[in-house]
């Protein structure tokens, strides 16, 4: 039998290769002025010729084993269909006290830049003015993803990422323990989960969301109507407890984290995502590019994609063997497809649980439609043994798929059918904001 | 401790709920003790962060009562209790997650040690539990999340989880 230590290893949660002895002890980014030292994928900065001038709205994607400090430790591991990208951030108005930063998860399925506390250089940290509220007092954020939850200040930077930028864009600093932001108030992890406050808990260095939102919260952190994706907090130097208003400022000063894309002063309308294809077996590092604006520049056209406008919760429909699942979408944070299929074979080894193996590679399809059944196409994907085909070194990897409920769930809750970037891969996929216009259509709306 | 408990979340419900149907809903099942899934439906307080009810309405399902609560975010949570007013399972749309320390009672403990961090490291899937004695199933992403839980030893005959 071939040996898949490294998809095996992610699902086993084991010690991979000590390759910590080689880079463990590098930081996972690096100081002002120049480019990360890893490896692959760390050019901050892009650039290309074409017809009228020079293009540099867009930035490279790697996917790779992840930063250093994932395969750390006893609980050390190697990412697996993460995308990641790199970028830069300084203090307010400063050319010098900045950091580039790699590794930065980027998430099409969520919206705002959240780094790891850890990850700060301390100089740049002190140096990123922490948002106040009208009391005085710092601002804490909540934000929740699937999973788990991020927890830390909220504050302000100049962000850059391929050749856009943001200026005094705001940010989350996650795991924060300056003042009062070191404890997490209980109405924050009352959503279930923990706080992924540490690289390898969050799979990154940082995340940046580019999804269908133009901010992270919307009205309901303007008003007092609870939770969106968002809880803002009152920090004293005490503690985080009250919620407080934040509102909905598309620009600086910024209230709410916003999309940076949509803080972009052009190509500010969405984003696409261009991943080449990938061997059944999967490979050790692949590399693409995410394109800033949709149809404002000559590489950012939507060509022959079809447009796809999502519902208010960024939901399309996928129709697949016949059920109608409208709770679905394209993600790039998710690293696997995640539908229920009970059909199709499950791996039976340890640690597989809720994967699929079929036993030959399968192509599957989905009918795809659009809010109102406007937009509609089909497109069809593999499915391959996840157990058994990959690789062992692999860290892209197409067709993976997983069973949400796992296996022998006597009651299947079919409702969703959650693209993830195996599906991605030989793709360009369209991620178009709310409210902003983009090749003719008003977003929120996907296009493939 | 308890009673000090329900004081505060029928304080918290003062500004959502007339006094009369407060009344109402705290007579409903006198005899549950605990809030929380297994428990009684007056739960629905929780945390105002997340889960200021707008409007609570009341219907017959399968011998007892659909507890349908719109929550002020544009979410909803919905309670299912049978005859004896124990909440036998909560279905829970919205952009942020409910109160599910409240919502789950002493199940939300178990959601947790079902799904550690660890559980995260290379795969990004949505929690769940599959216990013979509870069943969670979550969904959805940043934003937009939705979830099920529900006792198979307490739901009455033709609970159908996907009909929720």
């Amino acid at each position: 039998m071939p040996r898949h230590i490294g998809l095996r290893a992610l699902v086993l949660g084991l010690i991979t290769l000590a390759l910590a002895a080689c880079g463990g002890g590098s930081p996972a980014t690096s100081g002002s002025g120049s480019t990360s030292s890893t490896s692959s994928g760390s050019s901050s900065s892009s650039s290309s010729s074409s017809g009228g001038g020079t293009l540099t709205n867009f930035a490279q994607v790697v996917i790779d084993a992840g930063p250093a400090a994932l395969n750390v430790g006893p609980n050390g591991y190697t990412a697996s269909n993460t995308p990641y990208v790199t970028i830069t951030v300084c203090a307010p108005g400063s050319t010098t006290n900045c950091q580039t930063i790699d590794h930065v998860l980027l998430d099409t399925g969520s919206v705002g830049l959240r780094i790891e506390a850890g990850v700060l250089n301390a100089s740049l940290l002190s140096a990123l003015p922490i948002q106040t509220d009208p009391a005085g007092n710092g601002v804490g954020e909540c934000y929740e993803y699937v999973d788990n939850y991020v927890f830390g200040s909220v504050r302000s930077g100049d962000f850059t990422i391929g050749g856009e930028s943001v200026p005094a864009m705001a940010l989350q600093v996650i795991g924060d323990t300056t003042g009062g932001f070191g404890t997490v108030p209980n109405s924050c992890s009352s959503g279930n989960g923990s706080n992924m406050n540490t690289v390898q808990a969050l799979g990154a260095n940082a995340i940046i969301g580019v999804g269908l939102g133009a901010i992270d919260c919307g009205s309901s952190c303007s008003n007092t109507k609870g939770s969106g994706g968002a809880i803002y907090y009152d920090c004293p130097s005490s503690g985080c407890n009250s919620v407080v208003i934040r509102g909905e400022s598309l620009t600086a000063p910024f209230q709410q984290l916003p999309n940076p894309v949509a803080a972009f002063a052009t190509d500010n309308n969405g984003t696409i995502l261009s991943l080449p294809s990938v061997p059944p077996a999967g490979q050790v590092s692949v590399t693409g590019t995410i394109y800033f604006g949709i149809g404002t520049q000559t590489n950012n056209g939507l060509g022959t994609a079809t447009i796809i406008p999502t519902d208010d919760n960024g939901y399309i429909t996928a129709t697949y063997n016949g059920t109608a699942l409208t709770n679905s979408f394209f993600d790039s944070g998710s690293n696997y497809l995640y539908f229920v299929d009970t059909t199709i074979a499950q791996c039976t080894e340890t640690g597989f649980s809720g994967f699929y193996c079929p036993p030959q590679t399968l192509t599957l399809s989905a009918a795809i439609t659009g809010a109102n059944g406007q937009g509609s196409i089909t497109p069809s994907f593999p499915l391959e043994d996840a157990y058994n085909t990959p690789s062992a070194t692999a860290n892209a990897i197409p067709g993976i798929g997983v069973n949400p409920n796992t296996q022998n769930f006597s009651n299947p809750i079919k409702n969703s059918f959650d693209f993830g970037v195996p599906f991605f891969f030989g793709r360009k996929v369209y991620t178009a904001i709310a409210g902003r216009n983009a090749a003719g259509t008003t977003g929120p709306w996907f296009g493939i | 401790m308890r009673a000090k408990d329900r004081t505060v979340r029928l304080t918290g419900f003062k500004h959502k709920l007339a006094w009369p149907a407060l009344v109402a809903l705290a007579l409903l099942s006198p005899g549950v003790a605990r809030a929380g899934l297994g428990g009684g439906v007056d739960l629905a307080s929780g945390d105002p962060a997340r889960m200021q009810v707008r409007q609570h309405l009341v219907t017959p399902a399968l011998g007892g009562a659909r507890h349908t609560l719109a929550l002020a975010n544009g979410g909803e949570l919905r309670e299912y209790t049978n005859a004896a007013g124990v909440v036998y399972a909560v279905r829970w749309t919205g952009p942020g997650k409910p109160d599910l320390r409240a919502v789950l009672g002493p199940h939300f403990a178990t959601m947790l040690a079902d799904n550690p961090l660890s559980r995260r490291r290379g795969i990004r899937r949505a929690p769940m539990v599959n216990r013979p004695d509870l069943k969670i199933i979550t969904g959805g992403h940043a934003g937009a999340f939705w979830g099920v839980a529900w006792l198979p030893q307490a739901v009455p005959a033709g609970f159908n989880p996907a009909a929720m």
